[in-house]
């Protein structure tokens, strides 16, 4: 394979990694503290994406293009963030709260439930047809030597590695952030040191279903925005995580972008057919849970007495 | 002196099974109490109840005069006591060293402790605060960038109890800071645990196994077999006592 060629599929595994990894990290982090798979995450992912959609339009209005488009693209990134946000604490609230001290199972089937009444309602309310994202700017692709990159990879690239470094800072430094980690790793303990977990949770809804909106208006800019949008990308994000070891928060932004490279290798270089292009994740899903279940960052905890 | 804890007549139960039988107990400010008993008598349960992570069937448990738990059926209507948590209870002043060390192992000794310091507001305080903390156990200032899972347990029992200080409380409750430990790190611990009350004024709930240390350690000696307080005196007295000799110091 010629370089310019490894380094065009390694721009678009990258931009692809980047979106999976924005969506598995509220799979992760709700994880961490829960210890269940949030299924209706690639919902609130279409939910972001259909307000994201819906705010652009209306603040662009009919100005074609220019710097107000841009502003407006970005402001709706924002509006979009803060809904998914509340959308995702609501979620939590109603459906997942009231469970806590039920079986495992039972907060998993209220998510898939979750998951059902958020696609049909927007289905129901927005119609089944997809809606095209307007493109915040000219997508004209730029040539760098041999390989094609266009704008709209830059903005993915540079907008989840903001997302990514900024959750980073935010968990490492802050005190809420600590106080996050400390949940996960061990919760009554939290407790004893006064950290309030029904916020640390509401709070960790909100970071994960903000950072989905983001990933979701993101693939809305090459795809379409539809109803059922977020199952798929939703499903794969939820691999990512798994392959970077579920719970594990450098891991999911890892497992994402290792998923989107293998996605777009295995297509281009290892000639798997298109049409079977959403079997990789699930393939990558099989093994890497016969040989390492508990993900690549993933740790098998021993404890020392 | 004034009473700082009061246990009064609790029950807990798990299942059926009473884990403890109306128990009823005191702690005076500035005192180091100590709670002596074989496994599985309920001293964990006890703690546990105080810091509100186990529920009472049966009694109240006040704190600096004010009720921190109370039995779910006690009190009727607008009085019935709304359920406090476990962080509202650490932000009354107690802090507990839970059996086990129950250290954050995936974050640093000085992560840990800015933890410990979550209900504090003022950086400055933390700081002042960690500074103290590396001087009072240099170990914990040497390894204080070091994940906490790679410490020794007697290091990690350190950090335990120089978390729970970092929040300031008036009260720190300890199970089993010597269990699995060498003997001279024991009495290391046991020897930082009086200076904290001797120079910091914390009042001290000690829970232990080891009834000689505990015992020589403390003012006051409650027994607990079965769920149920069998003996309550001086801890100078119940050294001397003939049913603690036989039965916990193996004499």
């Amino acid at each position: 394979m010629a370089i310019a060629e490894f380094f065009q599929h390694l721009m678009n595994g990258l931009t692809l990694g980047g979106i999976y990894a924005l969506i598995a990290l509220g799979y992760t982090m709700v994880y961490g503290i829960l210890k269940f798979i949030n299924f209706a995450h690639g919902d609130v992912l279409m939910a972001g994406a259909f307000i994201g959609l819906f705010v652009f339009d209306w603040l662009r209005g009919s100005a074609p293009s220019g710097v107000w488009t841009i502003i407006s693209f970005f402001l709706a990134m924002i509006v979009s963030m803060g809904l998914s946000a509340l959308l995702g604490m609501f979620i939590e609230r109603v459906a997942y709260k009231p469970l806590r001290n039920a079986t495992r199972l039972a907060p998993l089937l209220s998510a898939i439930g979750v998951s059902f009444i958020l696609s049909n309602g927007a289905a129901w309310a927005f119609g089944t047809r997809s809606r095209k994202f307007n493109y915040p700017f000219d997508n004209t692709p730029i040539h760098i030597g041999e390989v094609v990159i266009t704008p709209h990879q830059i903005l993915i690239l540079v907008v989840s590695l903001i997302m990514m470094i900024g959750l980073k800072l935010f968990v490492d430094r802050t005190r809420m952030g600590k106080a996050m980690r400390a949940t996960s790793l061990d919760q009554s303990t939290a407790m004893l040191m006064g950290v309030n977990v029904n916020k640390v949770i509401s709070l960790t809804f909100a970071i994960g279903s903000a950072l989905a909106a983001v990933g979701g208006i993101l693939i809305a800019l090459d795809f379409k925005v539809y109803a059922s949008m977020g199952t798929m990308t939703g499903l794969k994000a939820f691999v990512a995580a798994v392959l970077g070891g579920i719970g594990n928060i450098s891991g999911a932004m890892f497992g994402g972008i290792l998923l989107g490279i293998l996605e777009t290798f295995g297509v281009a270089v290892f000639g798997i057919p298109t049409g079977l292009k959403d079997t990789i994740a699930f393939g990558v899903l099989i093994i890497i849970l016969l040989i390492r279940p508990e993900g690549l960052f993933g740790k098998v905890e021993k404890e020392k007495v | 002196m004034k009473e700082l804890l009061v246990i009064d007549d609790i029950s807990v139960c798990y299942g059926n099974i009473r884990a403890l039988q109306n128990v009823s107990m005191h702690v005076n400010e500035g005192d180091i109490v100590c709670l002596i008993g074989a496994n599985g008598s309920g001293k964990s349960t006890l703690l546990k109840a105080i810091v509100g992570l186990e529920p009472l069937v049966d009694g109240v448990i006040t704190f600096d005069g004010e009720e921190i738990c109370k039995a779910k059926n006690a009190g009727k209507g607008k009085d019935h006591l709304k359920h406090i948590t476990t962080d509202l209870i650490a932000a009354r002043g107690i802090a507990l060293v839970p059996e086990g060390r129950r250290v954050f192992s995936d974050m640093t000794v000085e992560e840990n402790l800015d933890m410990g310091a979550f209900l504090v507001r003022d950086d400055k305080l933390i700081a002042e605060r960690k500074e103290a903390m590396y001087e009072f156990f240099p170990i914990l200032g040497a390894r204080r960038r070091q994940k906490t899972r790679s410490l020794s347990g007697g290091e990690q029992q350190m950090m335990a109890i120089a978390r729970a200080l970092m929040s300031g409380p008036r009260m720190i409750l300890l199970d089993e800071p010597g269990l699995g430990l060498a003997p001279l790190v024991i009495a290391d611990i046991f020897e930082k645990i009086d200076l904290i009350n001797k120079q910091d004024k914390v009042t001290v709930f000690l829970v232990e196994q080891n009834a000689r240390m505990a015992l020589k350690a403390s003012n006051e000696g409650y027994v607990l077999e079965n769920g149920r307080v069998v003996l309550q005196d001086s801890s100078a007295a119940l050294l001397e006592n003939e049913r603690v000799k036989a039965a916990y110091l193996g004499e």
